[in-house]
């Protein structure tokens, strides 16, 4: 008997119908056919299942918008704001307003707008609303946020309709965090001119802020400035506008499109991703931030312009990008410690081997976030600039040879550290997480090499070498002086 | 015994959870639907049914899922399985000319690979980025703003053939890409 379900027609059909089937172009006959191949061969089962999944996954937005690339815009409405539905209440913290989200796709075809969600929601709602009394209390109607954090200026809110309703505020001694309900979070860091001008706008003026959008319906968020305005993909950025020179963008999470020029008339966006970094301004020039500087981990980060106490580590650049490209290194000023973040594009972080924790002499070094990425780039130069005498380390995965450049120049201090590796951008059956302090759950090993740097200058680090499945190097450096 | 104010409590804290739940994996058990029922809107009927279904029979069940995403997912989509069926029995002739016994087989197959298909969504997520901008724009109108292949064609002045075509090629090359990706990070079948 003829198995015409394996055959090489088959073979050649199955793409086929496949494809019309995601394209709603199955015709009857075709219909019936593809039934037939799939009741006679388990094979092609798989096939199918894997097609349309990769279909179903496709049809959520936030596949197609992650990463780079210009958006296309909706030939429907050809409104950047297309798309917009109202929510169940129950979408919203308090369950109090209907609350307005940048749709995807999905939702806004029918699984929102149809009677069940809402009758769901409704019942959510009461629960939501009980648990957030506290919070309640501390606002009005919706509200029109107008913070001014000049330290020679009070701060004044007042109130109009429209706007997010912001549900607290938590006012330290530098900086003041607004919690906008549906939105997420804004920190204002120093002297701030920021206001809240629309249900999905603010404007920052001056100053410098932080945004965490920790809500689906704060997606969409945009912020002005006045050299360009920057929309919320979903995601955590920080913006610096400074009298006299372009503005600061850095994106930590997620994505943002940024578009130069007066809100009227803005260029096409440019979609940044989290690691990336650029200064802008009003004629649309647009640079790359090649490293940022962190006072410690979890801080706005230092703006350039706007240096560190005594940093030793002044500036990293490498060879590789071209001005397309907008990641960025990140130099963390004494910030080297258990724990510590490892890399820009990684959730690995640096620990000591065990109980005994990592040396002490690394305690509180300068050091950089390079790109875990950058490990197979045979042809990398790291330079880094030092601000006055220091002691570098190279900290080296112990799994591959090491590079002549670092047995010439450096000696194996013959101290190891460690690496706890959290899961990659791939899902794992088994992920790894991250342990917390010395000893836990450390996955890989490092060597310790150091050099003796006895004048202020640049140094050029080489390619980590060797094959995939070992991580790129880490930089860290003491002053000399105090060793 | 528990209060009438104790029952309220658990009632509310066990619905924010489904709440949460649901929305979360939302695109899983979508997707598990739509390889059970191919048609788009018939799957989003589905998976509103489903979640009425899952709300019903969610306090019975909490307590025993230990708030576990996979747990979470495997069990919703049963019910989303028993829904898919019910759905096919009331309106066949309008679906595609599965057997139940296919439409079994489908799902036994789909929930025993669940975490593999969910390492395809991730890879599938990095291979996006790797798409030129024209193939990425071709999806962004087919899937984000749902527009059919003439439409499409309409819309940038070419023949509906070339839509299709470059559609099923850019839909290959991910396949191929997410193939690569798992190959490369240690998950080759």
């Amino acid at each position: 008997m003829t198995d015409s379900s394996r055959s090489p027609s088959s073979d050649r059909e199955l793409p086929r119908l496949l494809a019309e089937l995601c394209d709603d172009a199955l015709n009857a006959n075709d219909a019936r056919r593809l039934a037939e191949l799939l009741e006679a061969n388990p094979q092609t089962q798989q096939k199918y299942i894997e097609y349309v999944h990769l279909d179903a996954c496709l049809q959520y937005d936030s596949i197609l918008t992650a990463g780079r690339g210009k958006p296309v815009q909706d030939p429907q409405t050809c409104d950047p704001n297309r798309s917009t539905v109202s929510l169940p209440s129950a979408f919203s913290p308090t369950g109090s307003r209907r609350s307005e989200m940048q749709s995807p796709a999905f939702f806004s075809r029918s699984f929102i707008s149809s009677w069940t969600m809402p009758i769901l929601s409704a019942a959510i709602a009461i629960v939501i609303t009980a648990t957030v009394t506290w919070r309640i209390v501390s606002r009005t109607s919706n509200t029109q946020v107008v913070a001014t954090t000049s330290p020679d200026e009070p701060k004044t809110i007042n109130r109009s309709t429209q706007l997010p309703v912001v549900t607290s505020l938590n006012s330290k001694q530098r900086s003041t965090t607004l919690q906008l309900e549906g939105i997420g979070y804004v920190t204002l860091d120093g002297p701030t001119d920021f206001a809240l001008i629309g249900p999905m706008r603010a404007r920052l003026n001056y100053g410098r802020i932080k945004m965490r959008v920790t809500e689906s319906t704060g997606r969409g968020f945009v912020i002005e400035t006045p050299d360009g305005e920057v929309t919320d993909l979903g995601t955590e950025f920080a913006l610096s506008v400074a009298k006299g020179s372009d503005t600061s963008l850095i994106v930590r999470e997620g994505m943002v499109d940024l578009r130069t020029g007066e809100a009227a008339t803005p260029s096409p966006p440019e979609r940044l991703v989290g690691g990336e970094a650029v200064s802008f301004n009003a004629g649309g020039n647009i640079q790359r931030i090649m490293s940022i500087v962190a006072s410690d981990v979890d801080s706005l980060g230092s703006w350039p312009g706007i240096p560190a106490t005594e940093p030793l580590i002044e500036s990293v650049a490498d060879n590789l990008r071209g001005p397309e490209v907008k990641s960025y290194y990140e130099i963390v000023h004494g910030g080297f410690c258990e724990d510590a973040r490892a890399y820009v594009d990684r959730n690995y972080e640096w620990n000591g081997l065990d109980a005994l924790g990592m040396p002490e002499f690394l305690i509180g070094a300068d050091y950089i976030l390079p790109f875990n990425n950058d490990r197979l780039a045979k042809d990398l130069e790291i330079t880094v600039t030092l601000a006055r005498p220091a002691i570098l380390y190279v900290l080296f995965d112990d799994r591959g040879p090491t590079p002549q450049w670092l047995r010439d120049s450096f000696v194996d201090t013959g101290l190891d550290i460690g690496t706890d590796e959290d899961t990659g951008p791939i899902y794992r059956p088994k992920p790894r997480q991250l342990g917390k302090g010395p000893g836990v759950s450390i996955d890989n090993r490092f060597s310790i090499w150091s050099r003796k740097i006895g004048d202020a200058g640049s140094i050029v680090l080489g390619p980590r070498g060797g094959k995939t499945g070992r991580a790129m190097y880490g930089i860290a450096a003491v002053p000399l002086e105090s060793k | 015994m528990a209060s009438d104010s104790e029952c309220q409590q658990d009632r509310q804290s066990w619905q924010a959870e489904y709440m949460q739940m649901f929305v979360t994996n939302q695109r899983r058990i979508h997707a598990f639907i739509r390889t059970i029922v191919p048609s788009k809107p018939d799957s989003e009927d589905i998976l509103q049914e489903t979640s009425i279904t899952g709300w019903s029979k969610y306090a019975d069940v909490a307590a025993s899922l230990h708030g576990a995403p996979e747990s979470f997912v495997s069990w919703i989509c049963t019910i989303a399985r028993f829904e898919a069926l019910k759905h096919y029995r009331k309106k066949q002739s309008h679906m595609l000319p599965f057997s139940e016994s296919l439409l079994n087989e489908l799902a036994d197959r789909q929930q025993q690979q669940s975490e593999h298909l969910e390492l395809r969504y991730q890879a599938l997520a990095i291979c996006v980025q790797k798409l030129s901008q024209t193939d990425r724009e071709l999806l962004q109108r087919r899937y984000e703003f749902d527009a059919k292949p003439q439409q499409i064609a309409d819309q940038i002045g070419r023949p509906v053939n070339s839509v299709y075509k470059g559609l099923q090629r850019i839909r290959a090359a991910l396949m191929t890409c997410i193939e690569r990706v798992l190959h490369a990070e240690g998950f080759a079948r």
